[in-house]
């Protein structure tokens, strides 16, 4: 005589007839690999664990403290060169991003998927009348349009803006300058204008 | 002789066999959800969340001439500043003052000094938030050519909540001011306003309806 295992999802009853069945069971959501924060999003016929498309969440690194940006890990201040940004208390609310940072001054920061608003602003100092422009960099590529500063602070305040969206994996961010000025103070003699008016936001959307 | 019954998270079969389960039924799901609410992961397995809204609070210039000076100066100085914030944002309490503002998370606060007189100083959030602060703001242009006020996003206890930036005539430039606070330890509403840390040349009080609808100044909920 044969019997019928009775099975639900995949689960057999134990030894006392029940069945466990938890989200992940069920025959058209995967729960694989969540963290805490990460909702249950629709797609393509089955339901998956996913950061929360509607969770406002934001990288803010902007402190206004006062420190000399010859303190960061910048390699020069030439066109080419990634600007470093100052906050010890950097605010990362973004499931699954990442900040690279040594000494409290930010270089880079890895995004998770999803769409992003990045603002960032530089306030690099200069001995003389001069100017350089910036951009944000996703991968090593340019994003959306160019910042401005020069020389006075009147000249500050242009700052890079773009929306950058991470498709699959994780993509890395900076910013870079994209010019070279000749009267650009060297990175020992730049000062702490940089830190107390420079900012890098970084607004999940989507 | 006995029979184990088969159980399906305590559910037991009916006649004919079936189990009927809802969600808040599986083993890692804990729900009381109320309309609009998400599904999320934590700690404790699958639970509500409720969504926040983008913005908590707005605030926009108005395009009219009309009105008084807090003083019979036409200068604008600190000393008018109220509870140690920038008072240089002039407001009415009519529309639109705050177009988008949802007062279960934040208000404006407004010092009147008569009808036509109001400027906005701070906004009031509710705790249990991170909030994202902008201000987009220009002083007068019938300021000094090259005068400026340089502006710091603090808390009324002094704590600051970002980058110093400095606004100056609509004819010269206009540069976001960003802030962030995070008020879920609070035990009350946080007080968050702009702090003058100087200026340079003569400010005017703003007044004039060319100058008003450029003031526009934001909070929005981040987590």
């Amino acid at each position: 005589m044969s019997h019928n295992t009775i099975s639900v999802n995949a689960q057999t009853p134990s030894a006392t007839g029940a069945i466990t069945q938890a989200l992940g069971d069920l025959s058209d959501v995967s729960t694989s690999g969540v963290n805490d924060g990460y909702a249950l999003v629709y797609s393509s016929g089955a339901w998956s664990g996913a950061p929360n498309p509607v969770s406002n969440t934001a990288i803010f690194i902007a402190e206004g403290a006062s420190q000399a940006y010859s303190g960061s890990g910048a390699s020069g201040v030439s066109s080419g060169d990634i600007v470093e940004f100052y906050d010890g208390n950097v605010i990362n609310s973004i499931s699954g991003a990442t900040i690279t940072s040594s000494s409290s001054w930010v270089s880079s920061v890895t995004l998770p998927v999803g769409t992003y608003r990045v603002r960032a602003h530089v306030a690099l100092t200069f001995s003389a009348s001069d100017s350089v422009k910036y951009q944000i960099y996703q991968d090593n590529i340019a994003r959306g349009g160019a910042g401005f500063v020069g020389q006075d602070d009147i000249t500050m305040g242009n700052y890079a803006s773009a929306f950058v969206i991470v498709s699959s994996g994780t993509d890395v961010l900076d910013v870079r300058l994209t010019s070279t000025a000749t009267n650009i103070n060297a990175i020992n003699a730049q000062g702490t204008r940089h830190a107390e008016y420079g900012y890098l936001i970084i607004e999940r959307v989507a | 002789m006995s029979h184990l019954t088969t159980t399906v998270q305590t559910q037991t079969p009916s006649v004919t066999g079936s189990v009927s389960l809802s969600l808040d039924q599986l083993s890692d799901v804990s729900t009381s959800a109320s309309d609009g609410d998400l599904l999320t992961s934590s700690a404790s397995g699958w639970v509500e969340a409720t969504a926040k809204p983008n913005r908590a609070g707005d605030y926009v210039g108005i395009p009219t001439a009309e009105g008084y000076f807090p003083t019979s100066s036409a200068v604008y100085s600190q000393i008018y500043d109220i509870s140690g914030f920038y008072s240089n944002i002039r407001t009415t309490t009519s529309v639109p003052l705050s177009v988008i503002t949802d007062t279960a998370y934040c208000t404006n606060q407004i010092q009147v000094y008569a009808q036509n007189s109001k400027y906005w100083y701070a906004f009031s959030l509710v705790a249990g938030y991170k909030y994202q602060l902008e201000a987009n703001l220009i002083i007068p242009e019938n300021s000094s050519s090259g005068a400026w006020v340089r502006l710091q996003w603090r808390t009324s206890t002094g704590t600051t909540l970002g980058a110093k930036g400095y606004i100056y005539r609509q004819s010269e430039r206009k540069n976001p001011i960003f802030g962030y606070v995070d008020t879920t330890g609070a035990s009350g509403a946080t007080i968050v306003g702009l702090t003058n840390l100087g200026q340079s040349g003569t400010c005017g009080f703003m007044q004039a309806g060319t100058d008003t609808p450029h003031l526009q100044i934001s909070a929005r909920i981040v987590e």
